[in-house]
């Protein structure tokens, strides 16, 4: 029939060992599920092989179960082991039939000739044993009953074999009965500890929208004590009609036997608690069909989360509002959020610049200081504020104010980060304004005390000018007042009284000259002069005074007569004169040449003296330069030559300038420009 | 009381009218043309005093002032000053540098002699 047999040698016998069912493995699940191998020895089945010996008469009867490698017995009458080895199993060979194995004499059968139960103990002669199913067909075992002798059955004798093969199978699925009941019993629990481990509310209702069951996550969120929902109407704790209402019409549905129409749907609602507190709760549907339908609500609390949506809402608002351009960016470099203030700065929708790469933005300039803010950002560390160029959207740069922050996840990761831009060009204009006008101002301050000073000095210098020939005057005519004087010295004392007198006139003159000069209403006479011959005349005027100091003329001989003021150039020649005297020492040979250079007459004077330090070369033309320069400053004169000499070459549309060598000596020039040439017949 | 006494002043007239003003005293007085040759000067005869102009070509004054107090044999010379400003914070800054005492130009002769007597009766003192 079914399943297939090997032989084995076993020494010099040979035991046909009993095919495997093709059902082997279910067989197997389904003995092992019952739970019953190796159980104690049960009254229930003791009573069935008691009755078994006592009805045929048999030394051994046992409820046998064919485990994958043995046979167990259930209950044993009659022999001293509780299992033998499935090889050698009589059962094991039951199994493979519906109807009952019956072996008359074990010892004529060539299959159990030599099985060692057979020629040993317990010597079997005689088996007969009618096959144990389960509900589902599966063969487990036997109900066998065992002689020593060899036997036969007759019909009556099957039947009763059956019956009681058919009461231990009633015991067996017994068994089965309690192993489903346990089983029910821990998926209930299973399923108990599923809905307590929930952290949503489970309300189970019926069709009458009575609460049948709750979890402690839904008594909590109530704030009902436990127990205290049970029995209590679902529209109890739903303050929104609607929802109420929805709940009802499916729940009249589902007694009409309808389908389910609320599952997978869930709503925001109000929910009651037990106090008639509300608060805002998302509840979600689903149903259990069958005779006893039931309704299964979980039920979440999302006051949080609304209240975070509306401070997320809140925080948009201002976002959008904000006339800072505000925008995010991930770490992969591309845009993820662009606020309308963004989109006015840098010119770029939202549309067009989400998901595009920021460096979009980024002047190549600034791409260092980009890719270093970026990485600092990367690894955590902020950026503060800082003032840098962008690009906008039609390629023109914009100066903002920049500051970065990293946006970071729950587990506080960097995934990104916030740029908040202001622009600056406004600011920088303005400032730019100020800074100028500060400048201004300062330069304004600076001409004011320099002028302030000026006139400071102005009074020391008169003062001291003044004093000096005053000296002479008051001490020489103290002298010809109180002394008694020689006539020689009369005449001396009364010639120096006079020269210092002359020099206080002078001063005066040079003074007012000078502010004539520089006040813009001096008119100069102009005339033709000849340069060469003015300038041997002021020599000669010198040659008394200036004998210690030979003068040497270098003037050019072809120097065509200048338009110019004769007596101001005089004063021009006689100042630089007495200057290159004053300041060098006897024997200082004293240079003067002319020369004709580009529309311009060109006048040298140069001294071998002191010179004059560089610093004070730009100023010995200013009035009243002298009390600055300390050492180079001169006492014969008034201090007012050079600023003369200038101020009369300026006039004439010129100019003049010292160079000079301290220790070596100083070259003064005067450059004294011809007036252009009158085009051809103009009149 | 004869005085060993150098004077120090570029304007010649000036020189003229402080040699008119002490010639018919007992002195013995040296004239320098600046202060380089002043410190020259008072190095060589080590005077009671020196008698000085502020402004003057190559050394002035003050510069002769510190250069005289930053030699320990010359630094207790008393210093008069001509000066030719009379201005409180002149006066202040010739102190400042050294100065015994001074007198402003135009000066009258009597004064002249008045003062250095007076200096010289108080190193005598």
């Amino acid at each position: 029939v079914e399943g297939h047999a090997t032989g084995i040698r076993r020494g010099q016998t040979r035991v046909i060992v009993p095919p495997t069912p093709l059902d082997e493995a279910e067989r197997i699940a389904e003995l092992h599920a019952l739970g019953i191998l190796d159980s104690p020895p049960e009254e229930r089945f003791d009573r069935i092989t008691r009755t078994a010996q006592r009805l045929f008469d048999v030394p051994i009867a046992l409820v046998s179960l064919v485990d994958a490698k043995r046979q167990w017995f259930k209950s044993c009458i009659g022999l001293g082991v509780p299992e033998t080895d499935r090889s050698i199993s009589f059962c094991a060979h039951a199994l493979l039939r519906d109807e009952p194995l019956v072996i008359a004499d074990a010892q004529a059968d060539e299959r159990f000739a030599d099985n060692p139960l057979v020629t040993g103990d317990p010597f079997i002669r005689f088996y007969a044993g009618q096959p144990l199913r389960t509900q589902r067909g599966r063969k487990l075992g036997t109900l066998c009953v065992i002689d020593r002798r060899p036997r036969t059955l007759g019909t009556a004798d099957l039947q009763a074999l059956r019956d009681l093969g058919a009461w231990a199978e009633m015991e067996l699925n017994r068994v089965e009965m309690t192993q489903a009941l346990r089983i029910k019993r821990e998926s209930e629990a299973e399923v108990r500890a599923i809905m307590e481990s929930v952290a949503d509310g489970i309300v189970v209702f019926d069709r009458a929208g009575v609460i049948v069951a709750v979890n402690a996550a839904a008594e909590r969120l109530l704030g009902a004590a436990p127990g205290a929902l049970v029995g209590r109407a679902i529209g109890q704790h739903l303050a929104d009609v609607g929802i109420r209402e929805r709940i009802g019409y499916h729940l009249a549905a589902l007694e009409q036997g309808g389908a389910a129409r609320l599952a997978s749907q869930s709503w925001d609602v109000e929910a009651c608690r037990m106090d008639g507190t509300c608060f805002r709760a998302e509840i979600s549907i689903g149903q259990r069909a069958g005779p006893a339908p039931r309704l299964v609500a979980s039920v979440r609390d999302v006051t949080e989360r609304e209240k975070a949506q509306e401070a997320q809402a809140r925080l948009a608002a201002i976002v959008e509002g904000s006339d800072d351009a505000i925008y995010a960016w991930g770490l992969d470099g591309t845009v993820t959020q662009w606020n309308p203030a963004a989109e006015r700065l840098y010119g770029y929708t939202a549309q067009e610049i989400i998901g595009q790469p920021l460096a979009r933005m980024i002047p190549p300039a600034q791409g260092a200081d980009f890719l270093e803010s970026f990485e600092r950002l990367r690894r955590g560390e902020q950026v503060g504020h800082h003032e840098t160029v962008r690009l906008r959207k039609d390629g023109t740069q914009v100066e903002v104010a920049l500051s970065l922050a990293a946006i970071r996840d729950a587990r506080g990761q960097v995934v990104g980060a916030a740029s908040i831009a202001r622009d600056i060009t406004a600011r920088r204009l303005l400032e730019a304004q100020v800074h100028r006008s500060l400048a201004d101002q300062a330069r304004a301050i600076a001409e004011l005390e320099r002028l302030n000073k000026a006139k400071s000095d102005f009074v020391s210098i008169v003062s001291h000018e003044f004093r000096t020939p005053l000296t002479g005057i008051t001490g020489f005519s103290e002298v010809l007042r109180d002394q008694e004087l020689s006539s020689e010295e009369v005449h001396e004392f009364a010639a120096d009284i006079h020269k210092d007198a002359q020099r206080l006139a002078r001063l005066i003159n040079d003074m007012l000259d000078l502010d004539r000069l520089e006040s813009g209403r001096f008119e100069l006479h102009f005339e033709s002069v000849d340069l060469n011959a003015l300038i041997r005349e002021v020599v000669e005027q010198f040659r008394g005074a200036a004998a210690t100091h030979p003068v040497r003329l270098e003037l050019e001989t072809s120097l065509r007569p200048l338009l110019a003021d004769r007596d101001k150039l005089t004063q021009v020649l006689t100042n630089l004169m007495s200057n290159a005297i004053k300041y060098s020492p006897a024997g200082g040979k004293v240079v003067i040449t002319t020369r004709e250079g580009e529309q311009a007459v060109e006048i040298t004077v140069q001294d071998h003296g002191i010179g004059i330090p560089v610093e004070a070369l730009k100023i010995v033309f200013e009035r009243y330069a002298r009390v600055e320069t300390g050492a180079a400053r001169q006492v014969q004169g008034t201090g007012l030559g050079l600023p003369i000499v200038r101020q009369i070459a300026r006039l004439h549309g010129g100019d003049a300038w010292a160079e000079s060598s301290p220790g070596v000596g100083s070259i003064f020039h005067v450059r004294l420009p011809r007036p252009p040439p009158l085009p051809q017949g103009e009149p | 009381m004869m005085a060993r006494i150098v004077v120090c002043e570029d304007d010649a007239q000036v020189r003229k009218v402080v040699w008119v003003a002490l010639r018919s005293t007992p002195h013995q007085i040296w004239y320098a043309e600046n202060g380089r040759e002043g410190l020259a000067l008072v190095r060589q005869h080590c005077p009671d005093v020196l008698v000085t102009d502020v402004h003057m070509p190559e050394m002035d004054g003050y510069e002769l002032v510190r250069a005289i107090r930053a030699d320990p044999q010359l630094a207790r010379m008393p210093v008069v000053f001509l000066t030719a400003s009379a201005q409180r914070y002149q006066v202040e800054e010739a102190f400042a540098h050294g100065a015994t005492d001074f007198v402003v130009k135009p000066f009258a002769i009597g004064d002249l002699r008045a003062k250095l007597d007076q200096v010289l009766t108080d190193i005598a003192g």
